[in-house]
């Protein structure tokens, strides 16, 4: 036993999660998801929220690793950590501090520029740290190697140092693409009335619509659950192979 | 040479810069707010002790257990992390109510633990990993009662795991509206039960003092938390008589 | 292609990591470097390699200067202690990568001349670590370099592998007239390789001459290195290194010796040359050369 017990935290966590998906699948019915899939304040919610995930996520990714190339062998890196030690509501609190008055990017805008930075300001760092150990490992000669068996310099970046770079960075964006895509405080405070991001939309079906709504909010959790769901899976399994044969092929 | 530099620039001005706006000009006390302070510390620490005692427990198996049943435990565990926690607690919320979980400090409690736990094992499997299966053998050989080890050996080198744990967990846990205000029914007050009507209101003093206390209760948290543990460390290099101690820093 | 390097120095900030270093090395040579740890061996390396640029000195690759030129424009390869094999690429994979165009049957012969036929579609981590050297080899060669430099390739690996692993470089290197460079910490390997050996300490030339030589006049060799003086200098320098035939010619055995566990023979020739062969069990075998006492 001394080896440690994964058993007690796996049971919690997807006890929780899979009760919760259970329940909200219980309370709905078939003909609610029919209502959902074409309910044009739902779609249009998904697109916006989207877009929002998808920017953030990609622009957060690659300042954070660029970022990480730069400064993995310096102390600087400590600076970066600081924002972590900023809830995400005091980084909403940044944003309305300096950004009200900025055209364009002020609050209560349709597209979404303030609270796509606050993300970036929160999430950069995230990626930043979550990718240092995997930069700091990278081997230079096996770029030396690619310049002298004369690779391209795409090429020469791939083999040397984005087959590594890859999974990480996959996994980073998808914990972060979860996060944005159903967050609900940030958006609640900088977000506009309409096109509402999801979270926002959700909670506020479930908590200020009357019970007749409460179905719909149940159908919205099952479908965007097993819509991620299905891409982590898709995702898994395409870069399975690729994984196995870096952890292994290291070993040496 | 340059490009570091005008990087470094670049990093402090656009996150270090604007936090200076977030000094106040006075000081006031919000009633409301230190009413919240009791349940917030409190349930903090509920939160980071048991994201510690399961994130341990899981973070070892998985950094050094092999098989395919520890890599679905690995899987099960990440589970929160892509999936809209939120929205899932609606389900929740209506079993809680039938567990009488609801509007209560456990249950809460409880739901707190699906944003943090993924990435305390997390933290944990890679402090684990660092630290090397033959460093723990050692460890087991030289000391066969686990708490005994725990607090001697294994506690002290892992040290900045934990204190990256306590202070995640606590930054997470403080932030989290939508989950309180759900679960707790506002009957828990957290602290950000507080200060999200501030930000949305009209007083930029309210608003101030708010984040003040959200940055400032993790701060006090991580400070208090190094307190206990050079003590530890104290207590523990005394109680071996000056021998030549393995802990990192 | 003959390589020279005149007046070559080297600072890191105020560091003088090489200073006054001038080498010479004939066509398809092999040539040693080998001094304690710190003494810049590895730092000549990637200067030659062009991985670092010169503070000041010449750098020549038959006629032409290379100095200034980035590694691939001056078609050096590089192997290292670890193989650094692509762990995503196959073995097959990895040795195409520097290869402009190879044919199945060109690759399938690299395979074999390295010991790993059939195996090109294995993956990294499915290879022992000298296998992994080896087809780390194959890859170096395969894209047909004017000069190889080896890194200590063989440190990772243990005394048999080692063994091996430099015979069949050698064996390579000079089937193909690749210029070799080689440094290491280890005499045993500096002797039984090079042709030539330089030694280095801090930064500076020390010392130079063929293996047997060396161990005559040099103090880093001499110690626990016992030759016979009566040996022709000459012969010495084909120990162990010489690539022989298949043949079951007839040899006069003039002189034993065993050193470091391996018999050495000095034989005589018909034709009256003398040559020195190991009775290294591997190498013998392979090599061909049967060894019949007479008299």
């Amino acid at each position: 036993m001394w080896r440690g017990n994964a058993y007690p935290a796996a049971l919690l966590m997807a006890g929780m999660v899979l009760y919760g998906l259970w329940v909200s699948i219980s309370m709905t019915t078939s003909a609610d998801y029919r209502e959902l899939l074409t309910d044009e304040v739902f779609l249009e919610s998904l697109a916006v929220s989207s877009y929002v995930a998808i920017v953030s996520t990609v622009l957060a990714l690659i300042i954070g690793v660029v970022l990480a190339r730069l400064l993995s062998r310096t102390r600087l890196a400590a600076l970066l950590a600081i924002p972590l030690f900023i809830p995400h509501l005091g980084a909403a609190h940044l944003a309305i501090l300096y950004l009200s008055d900025v055209p364009v990017i002020g609050p209560h805008e349709g597209n979404y520029f303030n609270v796509i930075l606050t993300y970036l300001y929160k999430e950069i760092p995230f990626v930043f740290f979550y990718l240092l150990p995997v930069v700091r490992r990278l081997d230079s000669r096996y770029q030396e190697l690619g310049m002298m068996f004369g690779l391209s310099p795409v090429r020469r970046f791939w083999h040397a140092r984005g087959v590594f770079l890859l999974v990480p960075m996959l996994e980073a964006a998808f914990i972060l693409l979860a996060f944005i895509l159903f967050a609900y405080e940030i958006p609640a405070l900088l977000g506009v009335t309409y096109p509402k991001l999801l979270g926002v939309y959700a909670f506020d079906l479930y908590t200020q619509g009357d019970l007749s709504e409460q179905p719909l909010a149940f159908a919205m959790s099952v479908v965007l659950t097993g819509g991620l769901f299905l891409l982590l899976l898709l995702m898994t399994g395409l870069t399975r192979p690729l994984a196995t044969k870096i952890s292994r092929g290291r070993s040496e | 040479m340059i490009k570091k530099i005008s990087v470094t620039v670049f990093v402090v001005i656009l996150f270090i810069v604007p936090l200076i706006g977030l000094i106040p000009g006075e000081w006031n006390w919000n009633p409301r707010l230190e009413a919240t302070l009791g349940t917030t510390v409190a349930m903090i620490c509920a939160v980071v002790l048991l994201n510690h005692l399961f994130g341990y427990m899981a973070g070892k198996a998985i950094a050094f257990q092999t098989g395919k049943r520890i890599r679905i435990a690995e899987f099960l565990i990440s589970l929160p992390l892509f999936v809209p926690v939120l929205l899932l607690s609606f389900g929740l919320y209506l079993t809680w109510i039938r567990l009488g979980l609801a509007d209560r400090f456990f249950g809460v409690l409880l739901v707190l633990l699906l944003p943090t736990l993924p990435y305390t094992v997390r933290l944990y499997t890679n402090g684990f990993q660092a630290l090397g299966e033959r460093m723990l053998e050692q460890m087991v050989l030289i000391e066969g009662n686990r708490f005994k080890r725990w607090f001697y050996l294994t506690g002290p080198m892992l040290r900045s795991t934990l204190q990256s744990v306590t202070l995640l967990v606590t930054v997470i846990t403080i932030s989290q509206y939508a989950l309180v205000a759900l679960i707790g029914g506002g009957i828990v007050r957290m602290i950000s039960l507080e200060v999200f009507p501030a930000y949305s209101g009209n007083s930029q003093g309210a608003a101030r003092l708010a984040t003040l206390w959200l940055i400032g209760v993790p701060i006090l948290f991580y400070a208090g938390q190094a307190v206990i543990f050079s003590s530890w460390i104290r207590i523990v290099r005394r109680r071996l008589n000056g021998s030549h101690d393995t802990t990192s820093q | 292609m003959e390589v020279t390097i005149q007046q070559v120095n080297k600072r890191f900030g105020t560091k003088h990591v090489l200073s006054d270093i001038d080498l010479n090395i004939a066509s398809g040579q092999c040539v040693a470097l080998v001094g304690p740890s710190g003494s810049g061996k590895t730092t000549l390396l990637r200067l030659i390699a062009g991985l670092e640029r010169v503070t000041s000195g010449v750098i020549q690759f038959g006629d032409r200067d290379v100095t200034v030129l980035s590694p691939n424009q001056r078609g050096v390869t590089m192997m290292f202690q670890r193989s650094l094999l692509f762990p995503h690429l196959n073995v097959e994979q990895n040795i195409r990568l520097g290869a402009k165009q190879l044919t199945p049957i060109e690759l399938e012969s690299w395979l074999h001349r390295v010991g790993l036929e059939g195996r090109g579609k294995s993956a990294v981590h499915e290879l022992s670590g000298g296998e992994q050297q080896r087809a780390s080899l194959a890859r170096a060669l395969a894209s047909q370099p004017d000069f190889l430099l080896l890194d200590e390739p063989f440190s990772s690996l243990d005394v048999p592998r080692r063994r091996e692993l430099r015979t069949l470089i050698r064996k390579l290197t000079e089937e193909q007239g690749v210029t070799t460079l080689l440094v290491t910490h280890d005499r045993e390997e500096a002797m039984a390789m090079a042709d030539i050996v330089y030694v280095l300490e801090q930064g500076r030339i020390v010392d130079h001459g063929t293996p047997i030589t060396l161990s005559q006049t040099s103090p880093f060799f001499g110690e626990g290195i016992q030759i016979e003086e009566t040996w022709h200098p000459l012969t010495a320098v084909n120990l162990v290194s010489r690539p022989t035939k298949e043949t079951d010619e007839r040899v006069t055995i003039t002189k034993e010796l065993i050193q470091y566990g391996v018999r050495f023979y000095e034989v005589e020739r018909a034709s009256g040359e003398r040559l020195v062969l190991s009775s290294d069990e591997t190498i013998h075998e392979k090599e061909g050369y049967i060894v019949r006492k007479e008299g």
